[in-house]
């Protein structure tokens, strides 16, 4: 089920008036069975997937306590398993397909079977989500488990299943474990959520989404009409994504839950590292907790740290999709964080640059950001070389207008995005306006400005709507 | 109280559109001849000049399609490998057009012209014949507006009978609630507009503009696979359920009562060297259903799939095919009685 359908509306006006009339075991009992629902709408056969990843988290978890001298044979088990369906599903073919390439290159020519499954979605967030919790658990960090129910649903949680954000278990399953009463301010910032992320998926995304489609399907793009593609992809990117965070994270407080937030205005970032404490932060921080520092961090010879930290990137990137531009992309990362670190640690550059040298910071950085998504989103190796050789130079007369006008429609359905982030960086600078207004924005006041955005955001959602609906794209992966 | 301002905010707040809607556009345009599928809408008129072609023409073959159709028949090349003459072949041919198109001009042009051709072809894809909402919407429409009257009521049952369902309903309501068809129709163009026209003030310089924008984009410059899946088979189509909600029991219905012979016509979609392009179970049962069923209403059924004389070097870009001439030349030979 999408959050911008009829079904889920209706399904989600069901599920809260039931919701609020149970006590919390029902409540918790109901969110179970909404979350099946919700995930197995197209494919049922899903859930029995998660079913087998959830029993066997579940199990282990119960048996490292129980028994903890085996404990990191369970811990084992969970890893196989949950390591073992992600790649199964995602990452099989992959595998097998380039064994298969490099056997035809020694001369051996094999046909292996290839499997013909459809990946289920959310498989990289909710496996991810159940190993934090056994990690967790082997590490002495939070108790076993014992109610089934909880558990399970800690696991399925609808309104982040499918995009995430990745919640660990120390935060969402105490959470579930507690009784909620209901909050009609929490509810109302909720709507805000619901809105601003329907309008970011509907009107940004789709209408950004179709330039960069339309880019990406050309044969030979020029070098300006490429960039211009990679720009509004980048843009796509960002108001897809964090649309369905924003949008979980409002579904969610209306059941009285608190997702973390996923997204906090990543392009106006002054540097790579904090670029990526910016974008899909429950992301970054779970390979920062589970891989970087189990793999040593920053401590060691400085050769070892590059390596430990261009590893976690490298890593980072391939649980994105089974293909080697993610791979690419993961290492242009790592790379460009340790090499932005490495030169600002050498020529002793302070991490923010002074007055108007910080805009300069941010608008390289965005550069950068931006060129690493062509490593994203071009998945044909063979389009990829030839777009990184393309030059301004050999393009044919009038490329550049129309890399131009597709930069600027880009930048226009944008323009929402920039004027959010440039708020955002008034206010992290502490800008004296933003602060006043800010500090004046409460109460009935508030409600007004939020019934007045909402009300904005609806009638140029109905009306700015793309009529090529697009899937959110991190359901891909 | 705060949480239910903020909630009506969202319902109320797009009524307003309808007062903009009546400052900036004044009076609707009016619903048109499909109102179960778009509201209201500048329409193109009726083009009634293939009417005149035909009837003046009297063109013993008659071809109906999109560019699958366009091209692969050489109509001068199928007139000389005929008869003599060249300007025997008609074809009611518009790119990027669906089953609502095909079924459109095989009415409105060709029975209206009252000319009984000795065949007419119709070219499709795989499941395009029952795909009723295949390029209906959108930007389609305007190809539409070309070949349909004001009152197309059996096409608009037909539109309305497939998007059947509650939320199709629920959908249409708000849309005429809050007239926001009629605001996209001039804020989305303002908004995808504005730079062209800042930039190109010149209303010519901007056609050469847009004109040159397309060409970057047709098909020839599409990467093959990209060309190649443009309206593609859709696996889960199921002839008998999707049949009662298609074009096909009116065109053939019509064909019947005006004595018109009709040919479908499957062309072969890329194939990989000469081997052809893999059908699934599913779109196999659907092109033996589809072929019993044109048969058992007195239609005539051709596909090309298999075909050993259309490998892919014949092709060009996606499904579409490199030599016209050729294909003519082979199309012939393999309906040779009805060209006799």
């Amino acid at each position: 089920m999408i959050f911008h359908s009829l079904d889920f509306a209706a399904f989600f006006l069901i599920v809260v008036t039931i919701y609020w009339r149970l006590s919390h075991r029902g409540q918790n009992l109901l969110l179970l069975g909404a979350s099946y629902v919700f995930y197995g709408w197209i494919h049922p056969w899903f859930v029995l997937i998660m079913l087998a990843s959830t029993t066997v988290d579940y199990w282990a978890g119960q048996r490292m306590e129980d028994d903890p001298a085996n404990k990191r044979r369970y811990l084992a088990a969970s890893l196989v398993v949950n390591l073992g369906m992600l790649g199964a599903f995602k990452y099989f073919n992959f595998f097998v397909e380039n064994v298969r390439d490099v056997l035809a290159a020694m001369g051996l020519t094999v046909a292996p079977p290839l499997l013909e499954l459809a990946l289920p979605a959310g498989i990289s967030f909710y496996t991810f989500q159940a190993l934090s919790y056994t990690v967790d658990v082997y590490k002495g960090e939070m108790h076993a488990r014992r109610h089934p129910i909880d558990f399970a649903l800690f696991v399925a949680f609808f309104p982040h299943l499918v995009a995430g954000p990745i919640m660990r278990a120390k935060n969402l399953l105490v959470q579930v474990e507690r009784p909620r009463v209901w909050d009609a301010t929490l509810a109302r910032h909720g709507v805000v959520l619901v809105m601003w992320g329907l309008f970011k998926k509907l009107v940004i995304a789709d209408n950004v989404g179709i330039i960069a489609n339309r880019v990406f399907s050309q044969s030979d793009p020029a070098f300006e009409v490429l960039w211009a593609g990679v720009f509004a992809f980048g843009m796509q990117i960002y108001a897809d994504f964090s649309a369905y965070s924003d949008i979980a994270r409002g579904v969610a407080r209306w059941l009285g839950f608190e997702l973390v937030v996923n997204f906090n205005h990543p392009y106006i970032a002054h540097s790579p590292t904090d670029f990526w404490r910016r974008w899909h932060i429950s992301l970054s921080t779970w390979f920062r907790d589970y891989v970087y520092i189990p793999l040593g961090g920053n401590r060691g010879h400085a050769v070892v740290a590059a390596c430990t930290l261009i590893t976690t990137f490298l890593v980072s990137g391939f649980w994105h999709g089974a293909s080697w531009n993610y791979v690419i992309w993961g290492f242009y990362h790592g790379v460009l964080v340790w090499g932005t670190r490495s030169v600002g640690r050498l020529l002793k550059l302070p991490e923010y640059w002074p007055g108007p040298l910080a805009l300069v910071q941010v608008a390289l950085t965005f550069t950068a950001m931006m060129a690493g998504w062509l490593f994203f989103r071009e998945t044909d190796a063979d389009y990829l070389g030839h777009f990184l050789r393309l030059t301004p130079r050999v393009t044919m007369l009038g490329e550049a207008a129309v890399g131009l006008h597709f930069f600027v429609l880009a930048a226009t359905w944008s323009l929402p995005l920039f004027l959010h982030d440039l708020w955002a960086l008034a206010r992290e600078r502490g800008l004296a306006p933003i602060t006043w207004i800010e500090s004046r924005l409460t109460g009935l006041r508030l409600a007004g400005v939020q019934a007045a955005g909402v009300g904005l955001l609806a009638t140029l959602t109905l009306v700015l709507r793309s009529t090529t609906s697009l899937d959110f794209i991190y359901f891909a992966f | 109280m705060m949480l239910v301002l903020v909630i009506a905010a969202a319902f109320v707040a797009p009524l307003s559109l309808r007062a903009i809607n009546h400052v900036t556009v004044g009076v609707p345009p009016g619903l048109g001849y499909l109102p179960a599928l778009e509201l209201e809408r500048e329409h193109r008129p009726f083009n009634p000049q293939p009417i005149d072609n035909l009837r003046h023409g009297q063109p013993p073959w008659v071809f109906i399609g999109d560019s699958m159709m366009g091209t692969r028949i050489d109509p001068i090349r199928l007139g000389e490998l005929a008869t003599t003459h060249d300007e025997l072949v008609a074809l009611l041919y518009h790119p990027a057009t669906g089953p609502a198109w095909w079924y459109l001009a095989f009415k409105n042009h060709l029975i209206a012209s009252g000319i009984r051709p000795r065949a007419v072809f119709v070219f499709f894809r795989d499941t395009n014949l029952t795909d009723t909402l295949f390029r209906l919407e959108s930007l389609y429409g305007n190809a539409l507006d070309e070949v349909a009257h004001e009152d197309e009521s059996e096409l608009n049952a037909i539109v309305a009978a497939r998007r059947r369902g509650i939320w199709s309903a629920v959908h249409t309501a708000a849309v005429r609630l809050y007239e926001t068809d009629s605001a996209t129709g001039w804020l989305e163009p303002a908004i995808r507009r504005w730079f062209v026209n800042f930039r190109y003030p010149d209303p010519s310089v901007r056609r050469r503009f847009d004109r040159e924008l397309n060409d970057r984009f047709d098909l020839a410059n599409l990467r093959p696979n990209v060309a190649a899946d443009l309206g593609g088979a859709n696996d889960r189509a199921d002839f008998a359920r999707d049949l009662p909600t298609s074009v096909l029991p009116p065109m053939l219905r019509l064909a019947k009562e005006h004595g018109q012979h009709l040919v479908f016509v499957r062309v072969q979609r890329r194939p990989k060297g000469s081997v052809p392009p893999p059908q699934s179970p599913n779109l196999r049962r659907y092109v033996a259903d589809l072929k019993a069923w044109l048969e058992s209403q007195g239609a005539q059924f051709h596909d090309d799939w298999g075909d050993p004389e259309m490998p892919e070097s014949m092709y060009r870009d996606g499904d579409h095919v490199r030599d016209r001439q050729r294909y003519t030349e082979i199309f012939r030979k393999r309906l040779d009685p009805l060209f006799r």
